[in-house]
């Protein structure tokens, strides 16, 4: 059947079903170069022309791009390469190549057995209205997939870590290093916290990966250049609250809230303001790093501040009520404000708050009528 | 001040999905665990504080217009890319859409501009070229193109399906090639039911049947479309 007059004339179905079962290459090229079973703006197209104007589109509103998202343009680039390969490229031979992908196979099988269950359902028994739904399948699965590539291309460009190998007198032991860490410190930070340096078996290897995790965590992603900016205020200070070693562990969105309310002082209340840039800084960053191990940390932090309850309690409070209504604390509002820029939160917070069919979402979609 | 340990449990939550490598999911899972422990009893009045942040955020003037449009042009386009017949969830967000005249603006434009089904064309190729087009629009029983002269033909779907290729000559379109010595039918007799086609293919079997017919300087192709067709 691989002949080029006979195989213009097979359905759309049985090209599918081709690629799908008997992995036909000849298949594939004619369905993606041939067949303009996509479609924007009421123009048909095919699936590399689709996929090019959903990309000059950004790919929106198919994809949601956070403010931290660096490396945009390369990472659009790469979600159209990675999409179109789902669909594209038919795994080789397992014997002769066992890497790289992604590869179409699955997709193409998950679409034969859509058909298949359409067929059997009874609904297209006629070819052209089949043709039809599976325009609309194949559709929805490549912008599934698109979807997908965005976030597989934002994790594999993402990366937070670099290798790095720990000498060590009689070996070596070649570990993830946090890129933002430099490599003297992250070695002493191995001696002072790895106690068990017999780890040239990979398990013990994994055990110390898995202790840097947990201290580090997973996705630093800051420069030293950026936790210099700390160092410098908390080595300046006469009364440090806590020192630089514990602190430059901490996570980057706190830094950064803490950052926007001292470099915005301005906007505080007087009580707070008058505590000047740094100690603002540090007021909020304890406030934040507080969280989960110290269940007294408001009465202290307050007395450490000079504030008193009540200038604490509007500031950073944990207590919004007030009498059957709620007031929320300045601290606590800022914070809504700065993750409400994010589009991805403010996505999900928006989708939150539709699935709970929460009255304000109705306000919010009220007012902007 | 004690009290309240755990009423604010969710900002560390939130702090640590902004923290991580890949917010797009962490966001997403972070407000997943939220929801689950404010279902615990410890953590009762601290999910009500977190409807609050939610609202905020919601509310927050630093999503303008245009930034909340895109989310709710997010929200709507995965909806429209539902493969089966919506949750129930799902249909509850979507008429919450519709109640909106903004929102279902929107979801009228998206709608349109991405999702709305163009109906398949029957496309005439002659020597390469397209010449013709007519959709198949639903009860038409009959596509019909004329002024067939001789040439290589191609009858395609708009979709890129080949439905049939052939070489077209005289004998098949000039009636007096095609039926040498008889004469044409007269116009009180000239109904397409008195003159024979010169070719009869069935295209797609049950669905979609060709035929051609000569004239007297030119040919016809007739497609004869099933009911059930569309």
């Amino acid at each position: 059947m691989n002949n080029d007059s006979q195989i213009k004339k097979i359905s759309t179905s049985e090209l599918i079903k081709k690629i799908a079962i008997h992995s036909d290459n000849f298949s594939l090229n004619h369905l993606l170069a041939t067949r303009k079973l996509f479609y924007l703006d009421g123009k048909r197209y095919l699936l590399p022309e689709y996929l090019w104007n959903l990309k000059v589109r950004r790919f929106y509103p198919f994809i949601s791009i956070s403010n931290n998202e660096g490396k945009v343009d390369e990472k659009i680039d790469l979600t159209y390469d990675r999409t179109l390969q789902k669909f594209s490229i038919l795994k080789p031979d397992s014997s002769t190549n066992k890497d790289g992908g992604p590869y179409c196979d699955n997709q193409y099988r998950v679409l034969y057995e859509k058909i298949n269950q359409l067929k059997s359902e009874g609904f297209f028994e006629n070819e052209i209205e089949l043709e039809l739904e599976i325009e609309k399948n194949f559709r929805n699965m490549v912008l599934r997939h698109l979807r997908y590539s965005w976030l597989e291309v934002c994790r594999k460009t993402n990366h937070s870590y670099h290798r790095y190998r720990w000498e060590l007198p009689d070996e070596t032991i070649e570990l993830m290093k946090p890129r933002w860490i430099k490599g003297n410190e992250f070695r002493k930070w191995l001696e002072k916290n790895i106690e068990n340096t017999e780890a040239q078996r990979s398990p013990e290897r994994e055990l110390v990966q898995k202790q840097i995790y947990e201290w580090f965590g997973y996705s630093y992603d800051t420069s030293m250049d950026q936790e210099s900016g700390l160092t410098n205020i908390l080595d300046s200070n006469e009364d440090p609250i806590k020192s630089v070693e514990e602190e430059i562990f901490r996570g980057k969105f706190f830094k950064e809230i803490a950052t926007e309310k001292s470099s915005n002082s301005h906007h505080l209340r007087p009580a707070i303001r008058i505590l000047g840039k740094e100690k603002i800084y540090q007021l909020v960053y304890r406030i934040l790093d507080s969280f989960g191990y110290d269940e007294n940390s408001d009465a202290k932090i307050a007395n450490d501040f000079g504030l008193s309850k009540a200038t604490y309690s509007r500031f950073a409070g944990r207590d919004w009520r007030k009498g059957d209504s709620f007031e929320i604390p300045d601290l606590w509002k800022n914070i809504a404000h700065v993750v409400a820029s994010d589009p991805i939160f403010f996505e999900a917070a928006i989708d939150y708050g539709l699935k709970d069919s929460i009255e304000f979402v109705l306000e919010v979609i009220s007012k902007e009528n | 001040m004690m009290d309240n340990y755990k009423n604010l449990y969710f900002i560390p939550i939130i702090a640590n999905a902004f923290d991580s490598a890949y917010p797009d999911k962490s966001i997403h899972d972070a407000i997943d665990e939220i929801t689950k422990l404010g279902k615990l009893d410890e953590y009762k009045d601290g999910y009500e504080l977190f409807k609050k942040f939610v609202e905020e955020v919601i509310h927050s003037q630093t999503v303008n217009k245009e930034k909340k449009n895109k989310v709710f042009d997010k929200i709507i386009t995965q909806i429209l890319s539902e493969d089966t017949d919506l949750s129930e969830e799902k249909l509850k967000i979507l008429s919450l859409i519709q109640s909106s005249s903004m929102l279902n603006e929107r979801y009228k434009k998206l709608y349109e501009e991405y999702f709305k089904q163009i109906s398949l064309e029957i496309e005439l190729y002659k020597d390469g070229s397209k010449v013709s087009s007519k959709p198949i629009e639903k009860y038409s029983t009959e596509i019909i193109f004329k002024e067939i002269e001789p040439g290589h033909y191609s009858i395609n779907l708009s979709n890129g399906r080949m439905l049939w290729e052939s070489e077209i000559t005289k004998r098949e379109i000039i009636w007096d090639d095609a039926f040498p010595g008889v004469s044409y039918p007269m116009a009180a007799d000239s109904g397409e039911e008195k003159i024979h086609p010169t070719i009869s293919e069935e295209l797609v079997v049950g669905e979609i049947a060709l035929s051609i017919f000569p004239g007297l300087e030119e040919g016809m192709i007739v497609l004869k479309l099933s009911r059930e067709v569309l």
